[in-house]
């Protein structure tokens, strides 16, 4: 019996303000030492979290679509969200992009968006030089086109997919410009020599707070959802 | 490094247990008919040092779908009853379970241990530690209605006892005393009649006093 789950595209006009990324790393409590101190462990593996919040929507989005939205968060959908807006991926000036090609995406080569005024999608993304084990936690990519971009806190998403999971950088260790990552997730699946990180990463998980979401839901011409906090989805 | 080195390592120089604490986790292998099946209580896939996958049975709320029992010691002779059990799942899983029952007859469900050391992320280098080893007796199946305060809920529910190796340590491996199993067996040794227990049958309720 194999279970095929559907993913949802989490619709772009529905874009937050505010996004931010953690790795939902728990800890687990133990005994008291002598002198009273109780020691933790950090929880083993983990899941990554993206929380979300938007501001006021009008026009193309109006209460009836964030209705449908709110039932199918409900109904404990897959979303796939991409991380545009949030401080803890490495910039696209970071990466070297002149104002043009920042988050709005890339043009055509004629200076002019899509008809519905989109740009193509900007994917920066780096080559992984060593073979990478699913469950390990560690990750060797060559930063050459971009410099030492990648410091502790940053956020890429591992795996040339889209749906390549999200992971944390912990530490990293440069030897000129490879950089050996040490990440606080372990990676979902098996990487090897010329495989891709991405820069802008997606998220894929469920809403864990239906409630929430909703709680903001009225009628009227301008409308605001609440906060939705997605979970990885482990698929 | 091993295990016990492993332990070493955490303990240090430190000889009262209050100081000393390590993350272990056991892992359970389920060695069914048609293959094992591995579970440890966490997120995601394990991978054990000997190449084994362990399937992560915690879900995003920290429930764990895989109940299992802790640890007793058999030494004093005694059989704990130790009761493995998949609390919730779907109606499609249950009944799809209750076909292949005979799967997990007198099959093992070995323990080990698994130390997790700081970054290693799911991929333990420490070889694992056998901690014990139950035979599967037989499997549970339930079902029934549970109010959650907002409505009814029908929740499904396999469980499986296992019994380690004192389970019925006490019952002698012999056959029955009948004239038939006598004959039965004098038979296997090559001898042609044995009516050594034609009088069993006989002495049925029957007092006997020696003369």
């Amino acid at each position: 019996m194999s279970i095929a789950v559907e993913i949802s595209d989490w619709p772009s006009a529905v874009i937050p303000y505010r996004q931010m990324l953690r790795a939902a790393g728990s800890n687990v409590r133990s005994g008291f030492t002598l002198a009273t101190v109780q020691q933790s462990h950090p929880e083993i593996g983990g899941r990554a979290v993206l929380e979300a919040e938007f501001s006021n929507f009008g026009g193309d989005v109006d209460s009836t679509m964030i209705s449908g939205l709110i039932s199918e968060v409900y109904a404990g959908r897959v979303f796939r969200m991409p991380v545009t807006r949030s401080a803890q991926t490495v910039s696209a000036i970071e990466l070297g992009a002149t104002e043009s090609i920042d988050i709005d995406g890339l043009p055509w080569s004629n200076d002019e968006p899509w008809s519905n005024d989109q740009n193509w999608a900007f994917n920066p993304v780096a080559e992984i030089t060593a073979d990478a084990l699913e469950g390990s936690v560690s990750l060797t990519v060559d930063l050459t086109p971009y410099g030492r971009v990648l410091s502790f806190g940053k956020w890429i998403g591992i795996g040339a997919e889209i749906d390549g999971a999200p992971n944390m950088v912990r530490r990293v260790q440069y030897n000129g410009l490879i950089a050996t990552l040490s990440m606080s997730l372990p990676l979902r699946a098996d990487f090897e020599a010329g495989d891709l990180i991405r820069f802008k990463p997606t998220m894929l998980g469920t809403v864990q707070n239906p409630e929430e979401f909703a709680g903001m839901f009225e009628a009227g011409e301008i409308i605001k959802p609440g906060r939705v906090r997605l979970l990885e989805a482990l698929l | 490094m091993n295990f016990l080195e492993a332990l070493d390592q955490y303990r240090g120089d430190d000889e009262d247990s209050a100081d000393i604490s390590c993350p272990l986790v056991p892992v359970y292998e389920y060695d069914l008919t048609s293959g094992p099946i591995r579970m440890w209580p966490g997120f995601g896939r394990l991978h054990t040092i000997d190449g084994r996958k362990w399937l992560g049975t915690v879900d995003s709320s920290g429930v764990d779908h895989h109940q299992a029992p802790g640890p007793r010691d058999g030494r004093d002779g005694t059989s704990a009853k130790m009761t493995f059990g998949l609390p919730y799942i779907d109606r499609e899983t249950y009944n799809q379970i209750r076909l292949v029952k005979e799967e997990s007859r007198d099959r093992p469900v070995r323990v080990y241990l698994c130390v997790l050391l700081p970054n290693e992320g799911l991929r333990p280098q420490t070889p694992l530690r056998f901690q014990a080893e139950y035979t599967l007796i037989s499997p549970l199946f339930d079902s029934g209605l549970t109010w959650d305060e907002v409505r009814f809920i029908r929740r499904y529910s396999v469980s499986i006892i296992g019994r380690d190796g004192n389970q019925s340590r006490a019952l002698a491996d012999l056959g029955t005393y009948t004239s038939t199993g006598q004959r039965d067996r004098a038979a296997e040794f090559g001898i042609a009649v044995d009516r050594g227990c034609d009088f069993v049958a006989a002495l049925e309720n029957v007092t006997v006093k020696p003369q």
